[in-house]
């Protein structure tokens, strides 16, 4: 027979490394054509942190984002970077290269002050445009302020930026502040149990990220929908456990084989396991992030797996505490339940 | 021992002199240096080494290369390049169907030997024609997507260009390149 549950969870995740220093570096440079070069440690490593970096510096200086090239995680060519890690890369990257770009518009704004014949408190940046404020008469191309203070000035629009995110480390009391801010998730998600063979399949998947600004909505939806793929592998059929037998396994110095050892037997989710899934970008301002923004990052496979634990106990009452809720699993917990 | 097979690599007649061990992905990775391959589990689980051989979807990793001697293997680089993409590639790219990318060409290359034999699916067979490719970042919502909105625009092809797509073929071919060589058919 086949029963129907639902189930909800919601968790917190911190924004940047815990009770660590954790910063990024970035330097900003704009050639005499007005494109502009970035080099970051950040390392994008499919989440899109080069794409919203740039998005970022685009914005930040007015020029067409295709202006804008990201050179990020070489080691030996790039400042420094903590990692990607604990949802980190677009908070602390993106505070990283504003703070560059600050020094670089700065640059800019005192060659423009000497051009148009003005201060530099006067001007402001408008869509590639320095503009004086109080006469629209005077305003110079961004590229143009930015040879004329190469070629000119003899001074580069260049600039250097650092981030620390803010954290106390927590002491032996548990007084501190672990991380620089939190950002949240919730899933909630309808799920069939056959009680006849244990089959867990998860039917429709409703999944939300507070991820403060979105600045590119459409990465913050393939977050949402890989996170929730992911973690419908791990509530239902992935497991991974250490192998070794004996007194070799009650050494101090066992260091175990890891089973399975291939995808075939650790059996990741693919297009025939995709539930239905909504997504939704719940957009809050985050006051200290990089235009507001926050992370989508680790936290969209965070709470599915306890949202579909509670709906199997919704359909059939059982409480699965050791995942992945196997069929083998589900079908002994049904067998407890009845005797 | 070395042998020399020829084989069709993208419509060019090859040759490549391999040893009787070589599977098809190391010939085209490491001999033939063909990109968009890629070498992932080497055990025919993930479909990230996807090629079409003989029109139909392999993974290049189980083939042993000696077997696709006088065969027609189709990568990738096949299907478009930067500036005229195949319309798979464009709904990929529109859509935002990939994140780290790696096993984008796998869905691809999947996708495309499905679509010649069928030409207009339901979206649970195109599930099932996806379902030997993995992925382990954005999922399957928008792989599957960008399927369906590619089979939309190759029947647009089909059945005439817009006005847009008219006015960028006139562009294109302004820019010196021919009706034939952008595979345009104008009305």
């Amino acid at each position: 027979m086949k029963k129907q549950g639902r189930g909800i969870a919601g968790c917190m995740y911190s924004l940047t490394v815990m009770n660590a220093p954790n910063p990024c570096s970035a330097y900003v440079q704009m050639r005499e054509d007005g494109s502009v070069n970035v080099q970051t440690g950040a390392c994008d490593i499919g989440q899109g942190s080069n794409t919203v970096l740039a998005m970022m510096v685009a914005e930040s200086l007015t020029v067409p984002f295709e202006k804008v090239s990201v050179y990020s995680a070489d080691t030996s060519a790039t400042p420094y970077d903590f990692g990607t890690l604990s949802s980190r890369v677009t908070y602390t990257g993106g505070r990283a290269v504003l703070a560059a770009c600050e020094q670089v518009k700065g640059v800019l704004l005192e060659a423009a002050a000497k051009q148009l014949k003005t201060r530099p408190d006067r001007l402001s940046f408008k869509a590639g445009m320095i503009v004086d404020k109080y006469d629209a008469q005077k305003q110079l191309p961004v590229a143009a302020a930015a040879a004329i203070s190469q070629f000119v000035h003899r001074k580069l629009p260049m600039g250097m930026g650092e981030f620390y995110p803010f954290n106390v480390p927590v002491d032996a009391q548990g007084h501190g502040e672990p991380a620089d801010s939190y950002y949240y998730h919730a899933t909630a998600v309808d799920v069939e149990v056959d009680t006849d063979t244990g089959v867990v399949e998860v039917k429709k998947l409703y999944t939300a990220v507070d991820c403060g600004k979105a600045l590119n909505p459409m990465i913050v939806e393939g977050q949402l929908e890989g996170g929730a793929m992911q973690a419908v592998g791990w509530a239902l059929r992935e497991d991974m456990y250490p192998y070794g037998t004996g007194a070799e396994a009650e050494s101090p110095d066992f260091n175990p084989n890891f089973r399975p050892i291939n995808i075939s037997d650790y059996a990741i989710a693919t297009t025939l396991d995709t539930p239905e899934i909504h997504g939704a970008i719940v957009e809050t301002h985050e006051g200290e992030g990089p235009f507001g923004a926050k992370a989508a990052g680790e936290i969209c496979a965070n709470s599915a797996a306890p949202a579909i634990v509670n709906a199997i106990h919704d359909a059939v009452g059982i409480w699965i505490s050791d995942l992945p809720a196997t069929p083998e699993k589900v079908l002994k917990l049904l067998r407890d339940q009845q005797s | 021992m070395k042998l020399t097979i020829r084989f069709k690599l993208n419509g060019k007649a090859v040759s490549a002199a391999i040893t009787p061990e070589m599977t098809l992905l190391t010939v085209l990775k490491d001999v033939m240096l063909v990109n968009s391959v890629k070498r992932a589990c080497v055990s025919g689980e993930c479909g990230a080494c996807t090629v079409i051989v003989d029109g139909k979807a392999m993974n290049a990793c189980l083939i042993l290369a000696m077997t696709i001697e006088d065969k027609n293997v189709e990568t990738l680089e096949n299907l478009g390049a930067p500036d005229r993409l195949h319309p798979l590639q464009k709904a990929f790219v529109e859509m935002g169907a990939s994140q780290c990318g790696f096993c984008t060409p796998g869905f691809i290359m999947a996708a495309k030997a499905f679509l010649d034999e069928n030409p207009d699916p339901t979206e649970e067979q195109i599930r099932v024609a996806l379902s030997g490719n993995l992925c382990r970042c954005t999922g399957y919502v928008k792989p599957v997507k960008a399927v369906q909105q590619a089979i939309q625009e190759m029947k647009d092809i089909e059945s005439g260009l817009t006005p847009v797509q008219a006015i960028q073929g006139a562009a294109r071919i302004m820019q010196g390149h021919s009706a034939e060589e952008l595979n345009i058919q104008i009305h």
